[in-house]
């Protein structure tokens, strides 16, 4: 006979292990929670995601820095780069995330029962997971579905033999590749090979389009394209890629450019082509649950096709793909499933990042989308070099830029390329979620000097000229 | 003349066999019940709410009660007050009769 239970979560990554937390709590540890998965514990972001690729970025601004130093009087030198033993450290602060943030949270909740293996519904209310030790049937009263995604892998001739690597892997290399071609420009090329260029290697974007990604408020990624030129990585646009192949030690990629041919040597191929959701096996029409290539189908609680079977995280078909939002979505269905509430989430007041330098944050429409929405935006864009704090820092690549309603004035979208942009781009979700106008951010002190300020200037300049501002102007 | 009568029978009827038809057995599971008074307070909950309780168990979370559907329904049942928002108890159901 099948085992029961309250709850069944498919995936154990940052979606699953909120729900699953969410869930105990709501019901004092008592409902009974089946949680299936394979791979390391806790998924994407602690293993292969959020925590290593900040690791990396952060130990390569620090290379960055000794060999530009900025401040003039201050001598630049090349740093001593032992890539093995970043790598490794890098790895031990992976384990030591998930023991502390995944295996080791599992004991303050005996309610929750691990399988390892890989689930496949085999009816509407029942999966089977297969494992290498067998199969076994497991029944659940509530269902969610947390399986996340992958990188996806274009089809190109040649790929496959030549060999590539991906987020998924990029992580255990120990030598740094003297020369690295980078297919595709999604936020994960860029985080990672900003990164490997400032840690020393020759870093080639290799893309169709000259923005960064659909969605992106297209003035602000351009900046950051150029931000990343200015640090010293090129983009290759308007490329088309034919085949890749393997020459000596070296791989090549053969591209179509401007109607000729060009073929780009590298050491190593990093493909960051965007994601793809894990629904491979998952027999989802044995479930009644809707899916397209993008996803799963939810309703605004995150219910699936069959209502008690629901979708949080990466393999849900939507905007975005992030640990935050996934997470969230997680402690929402658990509180829809046992609280009966019928919660969801407004992806317009998310906020996400590419942790570059500068790093982008952006929340809300970006002007084009609510033009077509709604069709009356009026924005403000202020260059970084505006910002007393950034000419402070000697930054001057960057922008701020402001959406707002045209007749109240309300703030419908914040992007930012600066430094810091992700620690404060929060103004702008408090400022969206709760219906501020560009006046109601003039009203709030910011601090004086802070990179955040330009979200005030910003505002300020809806109403005023800048170029005729004093600095500290209220 | 005859259709008055007529309709009179048919509605003596339908009260008889809705009668019958409303009367339910639920049960349900219940989390957060970690002793008797735990058990009184969704008992009372439950009586609030105008089902008859037929039992409630600590062991395994299981409440068993008798409703009248015509005046509350099993869904709106597990949303008592007593398993709302902010009361320590939840509930799920799991079979209707
Ligand atoms: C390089 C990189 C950097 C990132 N940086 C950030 C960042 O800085 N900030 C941010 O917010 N987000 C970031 N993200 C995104 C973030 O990592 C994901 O959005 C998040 O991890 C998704 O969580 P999830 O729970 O939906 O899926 P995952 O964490 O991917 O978990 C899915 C789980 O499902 C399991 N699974 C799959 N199929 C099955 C099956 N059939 N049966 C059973 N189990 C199955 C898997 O084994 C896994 O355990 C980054 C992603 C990458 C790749």
């Amino acid at each position: 006979m099948a085992h029961e239970y309250d709850l069944v979560i498919i995936g154990r990554g940052a979606a699953a292990f909120s729900a699953a937390i969410r869930a105990s709590e709501i019901t004092s540890n008592q409902a009974a929670i089946a949680m299936i998965g394979f791979g390391p514990i806790g998924g994407t972001c602690v293993n292969v995601g959020c925590v290593p690729s900040k690791y990396i970025i952060e130990a390569s601004k620090v290379a960055n820095i000794q060999r530009n130093p900025r401040y003039p009087g201050i001598k630049p030198s090349d740093p001593a780069v032992a890539f093995d033993k970043l790598m490794e450290s890098l790895r031990g602060v992976v384990e030591e995330e998930r023991k502390s943030k995944y295996e080791d949270v599992l004991k303050f909740y005996p309610n929750i029962t691990m399988y390892e293996g890989k689930a496949s519904f085999i009816s509407r209310d029942t999966v089977k997971v297969i494992s290498k030790l067998g199969e076994e049937d497991i029944k659940g009263y509530n269902f969610i579905i947390a399986t996340g995604s992958s990188p996806m892998i274009p089809k190109i001739e040649g790929l496959e033999d030549t060999g590539y690597l991906t987020s998924d892997n990029v992580w255990s290399l120990n030598d740094l590749p003297g020369e690295i071609g980078i297919l595709g420009g999604g936020f994960v090329g860029l985080e990672i090979g900003q990164a490997l260029h400032r840690l020393g290697s020759s870093v080639r974007i290799i893309k169709k389009h000259d923005t960064i990604a659909r969605g992106i408020e297209r003035e602000v990624g351009i900046e950051l394209i150029r931000a990343l030129e200015n640090d010293g990585i090129s983009f290759l646009i308007e490329r088309d890629i034919e085949k890749v192949y393997q020459r000596g030690n070296k791989k090549i990629i053969s591209t179509r450019y401007k109607g000729k041919r060009e073929e780009i040597e590298v050491d190593e191929i990093l493909i960051a082509s965007g994601r793809k959701p894990n629904l491979a096996g998952l027999s989802l029409e044995n479930a009644s649950v809707q899916y397209s290539d993008n996803g799963i189908k939810v309703n605004d609680d995150f219910s699936t096709g069959n209502p008690s079977i629901y979708a949080a995280g990466d393999v849900v078909d939507q905007r975005y793909r992030l640990e935050t939002l996934a997470a969230r979505e997680g402690a929402i269905i658990a509180s829809n499933i046992f609280q009966h509430s019928s919660k969801g989430v407004n992806l317009q007041e998310v906020p996400w990042a590419i942790f570059t330098e500068p790093q982008l944050a952006s929340v809300g429409y970006t002007e084009d989308e609510y033009n077509r929405n709604f069709g009356k935006a009026v924005s403000r864009v202020l260059p970084l070099n505006t910002v007393p704090k950034a000419r402070i820092l000697r930054e001057d690549i960057g922008m701020f830029k402001i959406v707002a309603d045209e007749n109240t004035g309300k703030i419908v979208g914040v992007h930012v390329l600066a430094p810091y942009a992700a620690e404060f781009i929060i103004e702008g979700v408090i400022a969206i979620k709760s219906g501020y106008t560009y006046h109601d951010i003039i009203d709030n002190s910011h601090i004086f000097p802070t990179v955040a300020e330009g979200i005030k200037l910003t505002s300020q300049s809806f109403t005023r000229d800048m170029t005729k501002m004093s600095c500290c102007v209220e | 003349m005859q259709s008055g009568k007529k309709s009179l029978l048919f509605s003596f009827n339908t009260f008889l066999r809705l009668d019958d038809m409303t009367d339910k057995k639920v049960t349900m599971r219940v989390f957060g019940m970690t002793c008797d008074d735990c058990i009184r307070t969704v008992s009372d909950g439950l009586k609030k709410e105008g089902a008859e309780v037929l039992s409630i168990s600590l062991n395994d979370g299981m409440a068993i009660v008798k409703i009248d559907d015509a005046k509350i329904s099993a869904e709106k049942l597990v949303k008592a007050p007593v398993f709302g928002e902010k009361s320590h108890y939840k509930a799920q159901l799991r079979k209707v009769e």
